[in-house]
């Protein structure tokens, strides 16, 4: 029994951690129809610049923390301005654009400070003891916050004026438009707090596991994964597709190969997109 | 000075430098190079270590030159290094080393580390007959085997870790009889599994259960730490590997209570574990790493770190060493043959019993392991992290690759 409750918490954990990663992606899939390949990317760049700013000037990790979520917004900003607007409606060149910002900033980091390992110091040191089974307070404060953020998104777009218009432009841009949105305005404000949560994610991860130049490709696949599963325009189904691909990724390894592992979660997602395309609580694109 | 005395002065100086300068150009023409290709990823994720490594081989050239250089036959050569990048891919090493080979017409090359990289070039360079002295060895045949007769090994690899660190971890923890082991799921372990068995029962111990693989992309290595541990073993071992997984994994076994010894049968700096590990992790763990203030540290690695922390800025010790002996194996195995036909070259290194690396005299072995005997083998240090300091454990030396 104990191992059981100690590998369902872990996989809980796990799945917390890719809901996390996954939101701000989602966000800027929902609204903007953009494919934001450079996720990743930002992510990376997102824990990197927490730990210069926590590590290398000395700040408070969490003043850090915000610090790096303020500077890839603005970042975002950029990217909405004057990199993805030029192309919307233009799948294929926003996806090569993204493609590109992912060879800037990893070139980037590998030429500057990828030379050394590096971690982000725990935000939350300790251990919680659950019955016989002890869980670190940095990945249980990291799944909270995945959880929370996710929770937020989702209020945020169903309740908010702002939110309610993103809707509207996701469902009908030209339709938005006509009715006085401004479109570029909700496109950069979810570009920005897409590569904030990014950033925000990228810390929590690089404080967890480690910082490196390549930690944005691999979380980069399990958000996709996460993303198709739930489905395009569903935030709040993020949540269902990280437990599912959390779970595979947490429970599977102890019973079979990592070769089966990697199957069946690739299998899960293969699946789906026969039976339900749009995924789980999505909407078909186009 | 009058126009008959200027004169003079001019035609004196214009025979004086007719004289001089045909002499400077004669003395140059005299000064030969021997270029040696190095392949390392300049670009790509794996740049930022292997520009290192590109440092190690400069160093490596600059230490040959300023010792005399190569001599053959009574004719000095400098060496001179030849740098192409690989870009992290297996496609890039071959269109790398395709270049080197075929465009810039080197004979000989330095590198590279990464397995898979190891095994494209290959593919470039037997068919061409460039020999070879490649900076790593992760244990597939496809990088090193009988089917690479031009490829010789210049660090001890994987296989050679795994033997001295079984022999290592029995000597240090004698009590220790079984292990688990963890090895990435990226095709190697079928290649490894057979030695990692051998030599735990070569040291009276034996492998618990399956090897635990793990796939390259994972992104959070708790349950392989904790299916290792669930094993009930008296140690775990780690063969290959990055310290961001390595520290990933040992904070993972100490979180869940799994207090017993584990060391890594590979090559890096503890330091680097402990940075991602933590402090209160990074206790009981022991693998195959350098450290700078090592009292027994070789007279040639302690000139590494200093030469290329004056000259690079920054002391990337480990990276430096896996670069220079590849560069350094080279020019040893050119003098050895006196001659630079690879052929003449590799039959001379194949003849050698010993040769001189970064470490210190070093073995030729790997016959029986590899299918030929092209493996260099030398001392390794061992770093051990203890309650959170990294510690120097001392050296295994007289290791031997059958």
């Amino acid at each position: 029994m104990e191992p059981l409750f100690e590998i369902l918490v872990s996989a809980v954990l796990l799945s917390s951690m890719y809901v996390l990663a996954a939101a701000g992606f989602a966000l800027v899939l929902s609204i903007m129809n953009i494919l934001n390949f450079a996720h990743g990317a930002i992510y990376m760049v997102g824990g990197f610049l927490c730990y210069e700013f926590s590590v290398g000037y000395g700040l408070n990790q969490w003043l850090a923390l915000a610090l790096s979520a303020a500077s890839m917004a603005l970042f975002g900003l950029f990217l909405e301005r004057f990199l993805f607007r030029r192309f919307y409606g233009d799948f294929f060149s926003s996806v090569i654009v993204s493609i590109a910002v992912i060879f800037v900033l990893q070139t980037t980091i590998n030429l500057t400070v990828a030379v050394n390992v590096r971690a982000l110091p725990t935000f939350a040191p300790g251990m919680l003891h659950l019955g016989s089974v002890t869980v670190s307070m940095e990945r249980l404060v990291t799944a909270a916050i995945g959880v929370a953020l996710l929770a937020a998104m989702v209020v945020f777009v169903r309740v908010s004026r702002t939110g309610q218009q993103m809707l509207a432009v996701a469902q009908d841009a030209e339709g938005a438009a006509l009715q006085g949105i401004r479109i570029h305005r909700l496109a950069a404000i979810a570009m920005a707090a897409g590569c904030a949560m990014a950033a925000i994610a990228g810390s929590f991860m690089g404080a967890v596991f480690d910082l490196n130049s390549t930690m944005g490709d691999l979380i980069l696949v399990k958000v996709m994964q996460v993303v198709i599963l739930s489905g395009i325009g569903s935030l709040g189904g993020i949540l269902i597709g990280g437990l599912v691909i959390g779970s595979v990724d947490s429970i599977l390894p102890l019973f079979t190969t990592p070769a089966i592992t990697q199957a069946v979660g690739v299998a899960i997602v293969i699946a789906l997109l026969l039976v339900k395309p749009q995924g789980l609580f999505g909407r078909e694109m186009g | 000075m009058n126009r008959k005395e200027f004169l003079q002065s001019l035609s004196a100086g214009l025979a004086a430098g007719a004289f001089v300068l045909p002499n400077k150009v004669l003395a140059q023409g005299k000064t030969k190079t021997i270029r040696i290709g190095f392949l390392a990823a300049l670009t790509g994720f794996a740049s930022s270590s292997e520009r290192i490594h590109l440092q190690g081989g400069e160093l490596a050239r600059d230490w040959i030159n300023s010792h005399g250089g190569i001599k053959i036959k009574g004719e000095t050569y400098m060496v001179e290094l030849v740098p192409e990048d690989h870009k992290s891919t297996a496609e890039g090493a071959v269109s790398g080393a395709t270049r080197l080979v075929h465009d810039k017409g080197v004979k000989y090359i330095a590198g590279t580390i990464m397995p898979f990289t190891v095994a494209a070039v290959t593919t470039v360079t037997e068919p061409a007959g460039v020999l070879r002295s490649v900076g790593y060895n992760a244990g597939t045949p496809q990088e090193f085997s009988a089917k690479t007769p031009y490829t010789f090994l210049s660090q001890n690899g994987t296989i050679g870790a795994i033997i001295s660190g079984m022999r290592w971890l029995k000597g240090k923890f004698p009590e220790t009889k079984t292990i688990s082991v963890l090895i990435p799921d990226d095709g190697s372990i079928q290649h490894l599994a057979p030695h990692v068995r051998k030599w735990a029962e070569a040291n009276g111990m034996s492998i618990k259960g399956d090897i635990v693989g793990w796939p390259l992309d994972t992104v959070d290595f708790t349950p392989f730490a904790l299916k290792a541990a669930n094993l009930g073993p008296d140690a775990v071992a780690m063969v290959n590997g990055w310290p961001g997984m390595v520290g990933s994994v040992l904070k993972a076994l100490r979180k869940s209570g799994f207090a017993k010894p584990v060391i890594g049968m590979h090559y890096l700096q503890v330091e680097d574990v402990l940075e991602v590990a933590g402090a209160e992790a990074s206790t009981n763990y022991y693998v195959h790493g350098l450290m700078l203030n090592d009292p027994e540290l070789p007279e040639r690695i302690k000139w590494i770190l200093e030469t290329g922390t004056k000259k690079y800025g920054h002391k990337g010790l480990a990276f430096w060493v896996e670069g220079f002996d590849p560069v350094y194996t080279i020019a040893q195995a050119i003098g050895k043959a006196q001659s630079l036909d690879p052929d003449a070259i590799r039959k001379a290194w194949e003849q050698m019993d010993t040769i001189d690396t970064a470490y210190g005299t070093s073995k030729i072995g790997g016959r029986e392991t590899y299918g030929l005997r092209h493996a260099v083998v030398g001392p390794r240090s061992i770093a051990g992290l203890e309650r959170g300091k990294p510690t120097a454990m001392g050296w295994v030396r007289d290791i031997v690759v059958p």
